[in-house]
Parts: C-alpha cells; sequence; structure tokens
C-alpha cells in the first residue's frame, strides 16, 4: 500500500502543474469562486492515508476549467449521509471493503437504487479484488470504472476522474436536455388542449352569433366551410365548395356585384366585405362575407381567411323599420290632408252659414251652431296634435349638443305671455348642463311641462313654478313643480295617455296630447318622464330623467 | 296699386285647377268678397289644366291664356306638384304665376312649392273669414302684377 502512495505523490502532475494553473486563472483575471460550481467528488475509504494521497493528487486539478470540491468518507455510513446533503455528487471513488466485505458495493445499490441517482459516476478503487472481481462487479453493478489500488498512479487518478467527470457532465446536459424536451412536451399538450378548447368554443361562438368561417385556396379553388358557415348554406357539415358552387348559390342579380366585389379585392390585396343573398332551400338568407388575404411568396393572393355572417334577421328588422316609417309617413300625410280637408269644409260653410243667417237665428238655434262650430275647430286641433305626435322622433332637427339652459330661456320666452298673464312665479335652480338632444323636442317638452304649471292653476292662487335641473349617475334630471291643481291618485297612469284629460274641458283648454307628446319626446331620448303629486289641490311635479351621454366631442 | 285697365281689352283670367267643389266654391267667394275683378276657368286636375293650357282636345280649342292659375295640390290624376313642375318646364307657360291654394301647413309641401316655382301658397285656414281675406289679397296681388304692361303678351 505505501508503495503505491509513494508513487502516487511523486507522479502527481497535478502538484507541478499547481502554479501553472495560477497563471491560468490570473490570465483570465476571475476569481475561483466565478469560475464555475465546483465538481463535487467524494472519496469514500476507511483509511486516511488514501484519502491524504488522493486530495494531493487532485489537488488544484481543473475539469473542463471547473475545479473539484473533495468529500471525505469514512465508511459507506458516513457516504450515505453525505449524498443526502451533497445531491450534485458528480463522482464517487469508492472503496469496497470498509466496515464490511462488501459496505462498497452495498452503497452502489443504494446509490442507483434507494437514492436513484444514475448519473453520479462510481469508480471502484480495491486494494483486494478477491472481494470484488471486476468483470464480476462491473457486470453486475452499475459502475463506471474500476482499478487497483496497486496500479494507481497520479496521473491515471486524473485520468479516471477527468473521464468520470465528463461523464457526468454528459449525463447533466443530457438529462437537462430531456427535462427540457418533457417540459416542451407538456407545454405542447396543454397548448394543444387549449386549442382544442378554444376550437370547442368557437364553434358555440359560430353558432350563438350566427357567423361562421371559412378558408378559400385561390390556386386550389378550393373551399373548407366551418360547422356554422354550413349550417347558413343549408349544405352538409364538413362539406367543401369552390368558387363556382358559391355563386351558384347567391341570388342572380347580386352575382356581379359580388363578382367585381371579389376581383377589386384580390387585384388589391384589400379585405373583401360584400353583402349579398343566397339561396338556401326556399328561402333567401341575407350574409355578410368579410375575407383577409395572406399572400405567397410571389406577394400574390394565396389563400384567404373569411367569415360569413348570417345578417338575414336584421335585413329583414331593417325593412320592417323601413316599410312602417313609410307606413306611418302616409297615414300623418293622411291626417293632415285628407282628413282635415273635408273637416275644414265642415267648418267653413258652418262659419259662412253663420254669418249668412246671422240675425235669423235665435236663442237655441245659434247655440247648435256655436256647438257644430265649435266641434269642428276642436276636431281640427286634435288632428294637428295628433300630427305632431306622430312626428317625434322621425321629423325635425337631429340630435345635438346644446346648453340645457338655453333650452330653457327659450321656452320661457316663448311662454311670456301665458305666465304674464297667470300671474306666475318662476324660480330657476340647480346645475344645467351641457345636453345630447333634439333641441326642437326638448324645447317642447319644457314648454309643456312649464305651460301645463301655469295652466293647471287653483282659482285664486297665483301659480309657483320651481324649475330645476341636475346630473347624477350619467342621467341629467329636470322637475318642474307647481302649486296648482294637484293629480287625484289612481290618475298617474292614465295622464300620459294620448286624448286623455283629467280635467274638464270648460275649465282647462287643450286638445289632450301636451303629456303624451312629453312622454314620447322622453322615450325617444332614451329616458322616461313621472309625475308625483300629494293629490287633489297639492300641486305637482313633473320628472323627466334623460341619460346623458359621456363626454362631448 | 290698381289694375291698368288699358294694359288690355279683355278682362283678367284666372285658371282654377281644383278638385274639391266645395273649395271651388270657396275660391269664388273669396274672390268676389274682394271685389277681385277676373274671369273664372276652372278645371278638376292637373292634366285638365295642362289641356287646357295647350289648348288640346276639343274643349279647350279656344282657351284663353290666364293671367293667373291657382292650384290645389291633392287631386286625382296629376297632383299640383306635377302640373307645376310640367308648367315651369314648358317655356310658353312658365311666365304665368301660380299661387298654390292647400290644407297641408307641411313644411315639406310648402318648400317643394317654391322650389318647383310657385309664386306664392296660401295654407287653407280653417277660418272662412281669414282664408277669404288673404287668398283674396295674394289673388289680387299677383293678377295685378301679372297684368302690368310688362307682362302684357
Amino acid at each position: 500500500m505505501t508503495a503505491d502512495l509513494d508513487r502516487l505523490e511523486m507522479d502527481d502532475p497535478a502538484v507541478e502543474d499547481s502554479s501553472g494553473s495560477d497563471i491560468w486563472i490570473d490570465e483570465s483575471g476571475t476569481a475561483p469562486s466565478a469560475m464555475g460550481e465546483a465538481w463535487k467528488v467524494l472519496l469514500v475509504d476507511d483509511e486516511a492515508d488514501v484519502h491524504a494521497v488522493l486530495h494531493l493528487a487532485l489537488r488544484d486539478v481543473l475539469v473542463d476549467g471547473r475545479p473539484l470540491h473533495l468529500l471525505d468518507a469514512r465508511s459507506a455510513g458516513e457516504a450515505k449521509a453525505l449524498l443526502l446533503a451533497h445531491r450534485d455528487v458528480a463522482l464517487i471513488l469508492l472503496d469496497v471493503v470498509m466496515e464490511s466485505d462488501r459496505a462498497g458495493l452495498d452503497l452502489v445499490r443504494h446509490v442507483r437504487d434507494v437514492l436513484a441517482n444514475r448519473s453520479v459516476q462510481i469508480v471502484l478503487i480495491t486494494g483486494q479484488p478477491g472481494y470484488a472481481p471486476q468483470r464480476e462487479v462491473v457486470s453486475d453493478y452499475e459502475i463506471n470504472g474500476y482499478r487497483l489500488k496497486s496500479e494507481l498512479n497520479a496521473d491515471r487518478v486524473y485520468v479516471s476522474v477527468c473521464s468520470a467527470i465528463r461523464t457526468y457532465r454528459l449525463i447533466c446536459e443530457h438529462e437537462a436536455l430531456q427535462r427540457d424536451l418533457q417540459h416542451k412536451v407538456e407545454e405542447l399538450d396543454r397548448a394543444m388542449r387549449a386549442l382544442g378548447e378554444s376550437e370547442a368554443n368557437l364553434i358555440r361562438a359560430q353558432s350563438v352569433a350566427h357567423v361562421g368561417s371559412w378558408t378559400y385556396d385561390l390556386m386550389t379553388d378550393e373551399m373548407h366551410l366551418s360547422a356554422e358557415t354550413c349550417r347558413i348554406f343549408g349544405v352538409r357539415e364538413g362539406a367543401r365548395g369552390n368558387y363556382r358552387a358559391y355563386l351558384a348559390q347567391v341570388v342572380p342579380e347580386d352575382r356581379a356585384p359580388l363578382e367585381e366585389a371579389w376581383r377589386l379585392a384580390i387585384e388589391r390585396g384589400q379585405t373583401f366585405e360584400h353583402e349579398h343573398r343566397i339561396v338556401v332551400g326556399a328561402s333567401v338568407r341575407h350574409v355578410r362575407q368579410i375575407a383577409d388575404f395572406s399572400c405567397g411568396a410571389d406577394s400574390r393572393p394565396g389563400v384567404c381567411l373569411g367569415t360569413t355572417q348570417d345578417i338575414t334577421e336584421r335585413k329583414q328588422a331593417e325593412q320592417e323599420l323601413k316599410r312602417s316609417n313609410a307606413e306611418l309617413e302616409r297615414f300623418s300625410y293622411a291626417i293632415s290632408h285628407d282628413l282635415r280637408q273635408p273637416l275644414r269644409m265642415i267648418s267653413s260653410y258652418l262659419q259662412l252659414l253663420d254669418a249668412h243667417l246671422g240675425d235669423k237665428l235665435e236663442g237655441e238655434q245659434r247655440e247648435f251652431f256655436s256647438f257644430a262650430i265649435d266641434g269642428a275647430r276642436r276636431l281640427d286641433q286634435m288632428l294637428v296634435a295628433l300630427l305632431d305626435y306622430s312626428r317625434v322622433g322621425r321629423l325635425g332637427e337631429p340630435p345635438a349638443w346644446v346648453d340645457s339652459r338655453a333650452i330653457l330661456d327659450e321656452a320661457l320666452l316663448f311662454l311670456q305671455p301665458a305666465l304674464a298673464e297667470s300671474g306666475a312665479q318662476i324660480s330657476v335652480q340647480g346645475i344645467w348642463p351641457r345636453v345630447f338632444v333634439r333641441p326642437d323636442e326638448m324645447l317642447r317638452l319644457l314648454q309643456n311641462l312649464i305651460g301645463n304649471a301655469a295652466k293647471f292653476r287653483l282659482a285664486g292662487r297665483a301659480p309657483e313654478i320651481g324649475i330645476s335641473s341636475s346630473v347624477s349617475s350619467g342621467h341629467w334630471h329636470l322637475q318642474v313643480t307647481d302649486n296648482g291643481v294637484g293629480i287625484h291618485q289612481g290618475q298617474k297612469d292614465r295622464l300620459f295617455h294620448v286624448f286623455q284629460r283629467l280635467q274638464s274641458r270648460s275649465t282647462f283648454e287643450g286638445t289632450g296630447v301636451g303629456l303624451a307628446l312629453c312622454r314620447k319626446i322622453a322615450e325617444h331620448h332614451g329616458g322616461r318622464i313621472w309625475a308625483e303629486s300629494a293629490g287633489d289641490g297639492l300641486g305637482s311635479t313633473f320628472c323627466v330623467a334623460l341619460p346623458l351621454p359621456e363626454g362631448e366631442p | 296699386m290698381a289694375i291698368d285697365s288699358t294694359a288690355s281689352e279683355r278682362p283678367a283670367l284666372i285658371l282654377l285647377v281644383e278638385d274639391e267643389a266645395a273649395d271651388a266654391h270657396l275660391v269664388r267667394l273669396a274672390l268676389r268678397e274682394n271685389s277681385v275683378q277676373a274671369d273664372l276657368a276652372h278645371v278638376l286636375d292637373g292634366r285638365e289644366a295642362l289641356a287646357y293650357l295647350r289648348r288640346e282636345g276639343p274643349s279647350f280649342v279656344a282657351a284663353q291664356r290666364p293671367d293667373l292659375i291657382l292650384l290645389d295640390l291633392n287631386m286625382p290624376r296629376m297632383d299640383g306638384f306635377e302640373f307645376l313642375a310640367a308648367v315651369k318646364r314648358d317655356a310658353g307657360l312658365r311666365g304665368i304665376p301660380v299661387v298654390v291654394l292647400s290644407t297641408s301647413d307641411a313644411e315639406r309641401d310648402v318648400r317643394s312649392a317654391y322650389h318647383l316655382g310657385a309664386a306664392g301658397y296660401v295654407a287653407k285656414s280653417s277660418s272662412v273669414s281669414e282664408l277669404i281675406a288673404g287668398f283674396g289679397r295674394l289673388s289680387q296681388y299677383w293678377l295685378t302684377l301679372a297684368r302690368l304692361p310688362t307682362h302684357g303678351r
């Protein structure tokens, strides 16, 4: 044993090269700690001398630029404890005969089977080859080298350690690659699952929104349709199409404009967007097609990805709205011309008769005449009011940003004669914001509410009218309060209906359209109107709330 | 302004285009009440009025050119707007002033009538005295203008 160790000492190249490695460190200008982590080498031997010799042989050795960190265990038991504390041991130089004849071999099993450490390199160094014959242990145990203490020298130790550590390094890198690969495979798996889910969601979303998608290859003239697109076109799911087949399904008079739009989009490489009708069985559907082209290598459009939206319901609603608007227009025109014309005849000739007969009429006859004339006059006023009512939201000025206080002032100016005549006291309060309304309609609403407050007054009491404005939670709130006749409980619902009057005509003139008009105006602005009153003779408050859009442009 | 009686030997002529007999009667009454000195030719719709002005058909061979046209808007066969447009397109007729008489006070109708070249627009009031006064004065004005020497043809 001693002789071996002597030889080790003499041939130790690491000792002689120590100055060289110092120079190398200086040249690099890097501190040893920054050279990279040390390779951990576990020396397991029950003989202190062997440790000393190995320390000497491995002093200042660098493997791939990294130093060694030697751990010493004097028994297999100590080695187990160190292996637990240091999971990253690269190499074990292992004696076989220690606390037992096979302590070293048992440690190998422990490392490979219990710790499941397949990467650490194990080199057996034995002084008694009889206890662990080389062929037997190399084949039965997972070890990476076998050295007899008798044949060891510094060079051999160096070579063994270097090659073992390089192997360890390769194994580690290999494991890292494998882990990385594993990680990527898992990521890919997750991504595939997510894709599967989002595809399922897409299919659901397409069927809910009546939007389908498709791809079209301009080179092969092949069209692939999503399930929803198939549903919209009434073809079986998974069906494929082509340009000609698509065109055949389009309503003939829509084909030319569609082809023109398609040609232009391809020519200019722009987004294709077109609405047209298609024939599905016995019915016609309206679709909106939007498609983007992706360009091939020659920068000519190659494949295009498109969406198909079924807009049949919207188109039908639009047509229905157009139709009912036109009908309403004809209806109002009929009121203003066709109904008023004969009425005007009745009224005109009654007046002429009245003028002609004049003095010849007596008491009751004169009264009959004035009833008839008055009735005709009132009917005409009602027709005019009804015409006004039907015009709300259809004709007149478009909505605009205006100063609400300016509208109020205009209303007050207009009402000035009536207000003066009634002796009304007006008080205006609150914050008057800029509002987004149809100015002419808002003016009428204010005129009606304030006019009513002055009109429906109690006999012998001058009207006191409070007009206030505020802004809260995105709404413009308007209140007109009076000390007038009030509203009988249970009549509030009738208040806003056309031609409903809560007061006798003999006391208060009017057509019974004013508040209905106010409600229609409020509702056309997306708001509402309501009345509050403690009861008959106790005054009323009319409240209007209109949404206030955010931010004037 | 008074009518220059020497401007023309014949009396002034008004062409009334009106399908409602009751309305036609009111027009006659208004002219009479306002002492408008004019003869009245009465046709029932736009097509008949054009035939009159162009002397087409046996009944209008000897029709006289009117100095003023009073036109209702709401008529069968050819309504007032179509008639007005046709008159203003016709170089031989466009010099005759046309005053529109209508039940409608809709801004759209008033604007269309003036746009087509109407000389005036009277919304028929439901007060007969207002109608007679207003309409009579307007007719008198246009008739006077039409009969001034520069307009005489």
